[in-house]
């Protein structure tokens, strides 16, 4: 397990430093940190994803003496190690450039943000292939306009009201709720990609 | 080795090692690296045998694996499997698509390492020459339904293919034959109890030594005939 998330990082070290260079540009700029935290995040991860999406790699991970289960779950394991160290150059990025101590609830809701999307985006991948992510969410978005459109035309308003509901709690209740579910979330998702990656043919 | 897949999954892995027809690595990296990523999975990984035959097969170690030809790859990946001293060796298709020199080298190879005597190879090939020169055993499988598994010599002993005149065939000789190509001139059936058409025909068909193409093309038609 631990090998397979060193290659991980082995494979992905030049591409790492690069956008961790990019990102000190972002935050020079003082971009809104939930925003490039979240971009930065999802594309560490999804190209840890990609790199070993080939067939012919899916074939040789098997063949080396590494259970299903592990080879999924260091991906899981891989993102998090990524966002963690997303949220460290941030907040030392920040505290160089501009003396300034990022908020840490900026850098929950950013990690919140990167694990809900993920728990999603990572299951898809392993039963379609994440090319199709594409045009995924493009018909998503399209139903999500035919919903507001014809089904719950206030859709947004309640969403927003729900976060207002959520955020009038007090802010520990509130921060302990997403961070919580977030984590069930993530675990759930994980437990399905493991079932789908089982019974994969390459 | 007496183990079961669901529950020894990792341990079997171990002792196998797999050579597929293809570059199964990240192409973007040298064979060197490669190697640095796969060691670590490998309790026996033995660093003085891997640059032994890196040597032997004249792999460059650090040229990116993108480069590499079909030959070099399947080198390469043969050379992996022997560096963590698998038992058991199988290789997909090693010799299709290889030129003449490198598959006769190939072989070479192959025939020295099972002549060691250390390692178990299982290759699938559709070039049967190249099992007359190396196999011990052949399975036959034919479109996912085994067919038989015999040791070579016996199938150079019990298989023939017998040639002669149609008005040597009748109901009841017919049934000694796996399969029969009728023609004008005659026939040509494969038998594979060599002895007993040899006693019942003697001198009147001509009994000639079946290759293995033979075998494989009559027990296909065999199979349609009688289904």
């Amino acid at each position: 397990m631990l090998n397979l998330l060193r290659k991980d990082f082995f494979l992905q070290k030049k591409i790492l430093l690069i956008l961790l260079a990019a990102l000190l540009v972002y935050l020079f700029l003082d971009v809104s940190i939930i925003w490039i935290g979240f971009v930065f995040g999802i594309v560490m991860i999804m190209n840890a994803f990609n790199q070993d999406e080939k067939s012919s790699i899916q074939m040789l991970l098997n063949s080396l003496p590494y259970s299903r289960r592990e080879i999924v779950s260091s991906k899981y394991i891989g993102a998090l190690l990524f966002m963690f160290i997303l949220v460290v150059t941030i907040f030392l990025g920040k505290f160089a450039i501009h003396r300034q101590i990022t908020d840490w609830r900026e850098l929950m809701v950013m990690v919140c943000a990167v694990i809900i999307s993920i728990s999603l985006l990572l299951p898809f991948s392993y039963q379609f292939q994440s090319r199709y992510l594409y045009t995924a969410s493009i018909v998503a978005f399209g139903v999500y306009l035919f919903v507001i459109n014809f089904v719950i035309p206030n859709l947004n308003d309640r969403v927003r009201g729900l976060m207002n509901t959520l955020l009038d709690l007090p802010h520990i209740n509130f921060y302990l709720i997403t961070s919580v579910s977030a984590i069930v979330l993530y675990s759930v998702s994980l437990i399905v990609s493991i079932r789908i990656y089982r019974n994969k043919v390459f | 080795m007496g183990m079961n897949y669901a529950k020894h999954e990792k341990e079997i892995k171990q002792r196998i090692g797999f050579v597929y027809d293809e570059n199964v690595f990240y192409e973007q990296l040298t064979l060197a690296e490669m190697t640095r990523i796969i060691k670590p999975a490998y309790r026996n990984w033995d660093d003085d045998v891997f640059y032994h035959y890196a040597h032997t097969f004249e792999l460059p170690l650090h040229q990116k694996l993108k480069t590499f030809s079909k030959g070099m790859s399947m080198k390469a990946s043969l050379a992996i499997a022997l560096s963590h001293h698998a038992e058991l060796i199988i290789m997909d298709e090693p010799t299709s698509g290889l030129d003449p020199i490198i598959r006769r080298e190939l072989l070479d190879i192959l025939h020295q390492l099972i002549q060691d005597g250390e390692v178990t190879i299982i290759f699938s090939t559709h070039i049967t020459t190249d099992l007359d020169r190396i196999a011990d055993y052949i399975t036959f499988i034919h479109q996912g339904e085994h067919m038989f598994t015999k040791k070579l010599y016996q199938i150079e002993e019990d298989y023939a293919i017998v040639k002669g005149g149609l008005e040597l065939l009748d109901r009841e000789t017919e049934l000694e034959f796996v399969a029969i190509r009728k023609s004008r001139h005659g026939f040509e059936a494969l038998t594979a109890n060599k002895a007993r058409a040899e006693q019942i025909f003697g001198d009147m068909a001509l009994i000639e030594k079946a290759s293995l193409e033979d075998i494989m093309y009559y027990t296909k038609k065999g199979g349609e005939q009688y289904a």
